[in-house]
């Protein structure tokens, strides 16, 4: 960036103004605007590249707006020079600008797994938060022999390499989740006949002992959320009650939640916790629970348990639930809950889920007191999701589809809506997403159509979708193992 | 009342109220204490001071921007260049006398018209190419051609946003 020198430049420009009313007037300018003041003369040059300008800029125009800063991983503002301020600014503008547009373009394409084992199909696939935003989770299933490998991808390198591998055969297998603090040891947690919590050392340099386990948890449960050290199960026989655990060192039990209006055979879709709450999405209702363990007022064999502080019903089935609260500049300054979005593809009663997903929002109780227990009387939450939108995204009979949804606010899908591209046909799918407004207000995209598709294909391949907002990655894993890479940043 | 004395020796007599959103006036005000003793402002020309107390007459009781107000949405307030009807029809003068209000604002210490006079020079940069910039305010070009074609350039990121 510093490619001129601006030793001379720093005269008084030739506006008979001082220097900090000067200023002033550039902090109402549009960025267009600033860049072209900037072209107008060696003084005004030094004045667009002032430090505090770029303080200001990053935080509005970016921050603010609660658009991604790639490469950002994290670092203190205070220490970044003016011309980084400005880098970190462009690129999240030119990252966001390519991002959201109707047909964004992939500034880079790899293609890079294929298993050597025929009937290998991609089950999972997930990008670790934070960490240097380089790393791909991804899970392989073979069906015959029956084998899960997990591996773990660097995908900052040109041809993405696999650090870390996993081979599970024996037994067995009920899947992974990812732990979504960047800052913890535990990395995932993985279900086998046992519960294990893994980590991984990016530094090992055979992959077949990369993934070191931390701890286990004997017993098989169906596991469904990783936050730190809490790791959230549920019994899987019929009646089971969803479980907290806290895995510091020796595993233990927290507190059990139970709703005894329910059939507990109600599947859980989607789970979000936070200080001491924990919201879940199960198959036909949304529930809010205290976390916080209060001794039983009949004893019991076991953890204590916690029954719902409120509850809603949904009047359909869901048949998939993404979850994620939207990062909002504003919510984390004051210390508040920020909006979750959900979005809900719904059963139907045939065997297929309906063509639409639903975005719903669960809006923060605004009489909700932070820092306070969180009880009856101090709800974070209003259980009742209120729609937001419909997005028209049909599915054909046994075609693959995924959605995944990203903490600021980008749902991705897989689906079947080709017609526009490929005309009609019985095969064929596309990549396509869409910001989401929590608040419902929708700046400049209306109507229930996607605003932006990735891509499209004339078969059926694609079966998992992965995404990271932060780097501007996106992942899409075939039905025949292999693994696409885009980035558009 | 106060009684006011501009650079080319005109005086103003103004009512306390009035001339009291000027907070270097106010300070001064409290500091010396009423007195029939005219104030004398060197830097304020009597065209300039005419058209600032008309502006302070019409936000008379207004409440003044407080000091110790969130700076940070203080910051992000200023991103926008909204000015009200009034405001828009009384800053409409010509270049020097802007720049002459915006300095006397300044001096005087009045936020609220510091405020209008830097929206409205933001206001006619937005939207300009670089020469048109340089037209309306006479700056001079004093970049070699190489230079221009580089920086323009490195900036062309911003232009299709």
């Amino acid at each position: 960036m510093d490619e001129i020198g601006t030793d001379s430049w720093d005269r008084l420009p030739s506006l008979p103004i001082p220097l900090d009313i000067l200023f002033d007037v550039v902090q109402h300018l549009p960025l267009q605007s600033i860049l072209a003041l900037r072209q107008t003369s060696k003084s005004f040059y030094a004045i667009t590249r002032l430090r505090s300008l770029w303080a200001l800029l990053l935080r509005t125009l970016v921050q603010e707006q609660n658009i991604p800063i790639p490469c950002f991983d994290g670092k203190s503002l205070d220490c970044l020079s003016a011309s980084e301020l400005e880098q970190l600014t462009r690129h999240a503008l030119v990252l966001r600008n390519n991002w959201t547009n109707p047909d964004p373009d992939a500034k880079r394409e790899v293609d890079f797994y294929k298993p050597t084992e025929p009937d290998s199909r991609i089950i999972f696939m997930q990008f670790l938060p934070g960490r240097g935003n380089r790393w791909l989770i991804s899970v392989t299933m073979t069906a015959q022999p029956r084998i899960f490998v997990i591996q773990c991808w660097d995908v900052a390198v040109l041809q993405p390499v696999c650090i870390a591998e996993l081979t599970h055969m024996e037994g067995p297998y009920g899947g992974v989740v990812i732990n979504d603090d960047p800052s913890s040891p535990a990395i995932m947690a993985m279900q086998s006949a046992q519960t294990e919590i893994l980590t991984i050392d990016f530094e090992e340099e055979d992959p077949e002992s990369a993934f070191v386990p931390l701890s286990t948890i004997d017993g098989i449960r169906e596991i469904h959320l990783l936050s730190g050290n809490t790791l959230v199960t549920r019994r899987p026989e019929t009646g089971g009650e969803v479980s907290i655990w806290d895995i510091n060192d020796q595993p233990c039990e927290k507190i059990q939640l139970v709703n005894p209006s329910l059939l507990q055979n109600d599947r859980c879709q989607a789970m979000h916790l936070r200080d001491d709450y924990v919201v879940i999405v199960r198959q036909q209702s949304v529930e809010l629970y205290s976390t916080t363990p209060r001794p039983n007022i009949i004893a019991t064999p076991g953890a204590p348990i916690s029954y719902p502080l409120a509850q809603y019903s949904f009047q359909w089935r869901t048949e998939t639930v993404n979850m994620s609260e939207q990062v909002s500049w504003h919510a984390a300054r004051s210390h508040r809950p920020s909006p979750i979005n959900v979005v809900v593809r719904f059963g139907s009663i045939y065997p297929w889920p309906v063509n639409i997903l639903h975005h719903f929002v669960l809006t923060p109780n605004p009489a909700y007191v932070p820092g306070r227990e969180t009880s009856l009387y101090n709800l974070p939450y209003f259980t009742q999701p209120t729609p937001v939108q419909t997005i028209g995204s049909p599915v054909r009979l046994f075609a693959p589809s995924s959605v995944a949804l990203g903490r600021y606010g980008t749902v991705l899908w897989l689906d079947s809506h080709t017609e526009d591209w490929v005309g009609p046909s019985d095969c064929g799918q596309r990549l396509a997403g869409r910001m989401l407004m929590a608040t419902g207000e929708s700046k400049s995209q209306h109507g229930s159509h996607a605003s932006m598709v990735f891509r499209v294909r004339d078969d059926d391949l694609w079966n998992k979708i992965a995404i990271d907002e932060e780097s501007g990655r996106i992942a899409v894993g075939y039905v025949n193992g292999s693994i696409t890479l885009f980035e558009y940043s | 009342m106060v009684h006011l004395v501009t650079s080319d020796n005109v005086e103003f007599v103004v009512e306390k109220e009035v001339v009291e959103r000027s907070v270097l006036i106010k300070n001064m005000l409290e500091d010396v204490g009423e007195s029939d003793q005219s104030i004398p402002l060197a830097n304020v020309s009597s065209a300039v001071l005419r058209k600032v107390i008309e502006y302070c007459e019409h936000h008379r009781g207004e409440p003044l921007p407080s000091g110790d107000a969130d700076q940070n949405q203080d910051e992000t307030r200023k991103r926008t260049t909204d000015i009200s009807e009034w405001d828009q029809k009384f800053i409409t003068v010509d270049q020097e006398m802007l720049f002459e209000i915006i300095l006397a604002a300044n001096y005087l210490d009045i936020k609220s018209l510091l405020d209008v006079g830097c929206k409205t020079v933001a206001n006619m940069i937005k939207g300009k190419t670089p020469d048109e910039i340089r037209r309306l305010f006479n700056i001079v070009n004093d970049f070699t051609p190489e230079e221009e074609a580089q920086i323009k350039k490195e900036n062309e990121w911003a232009e299709d946003r």
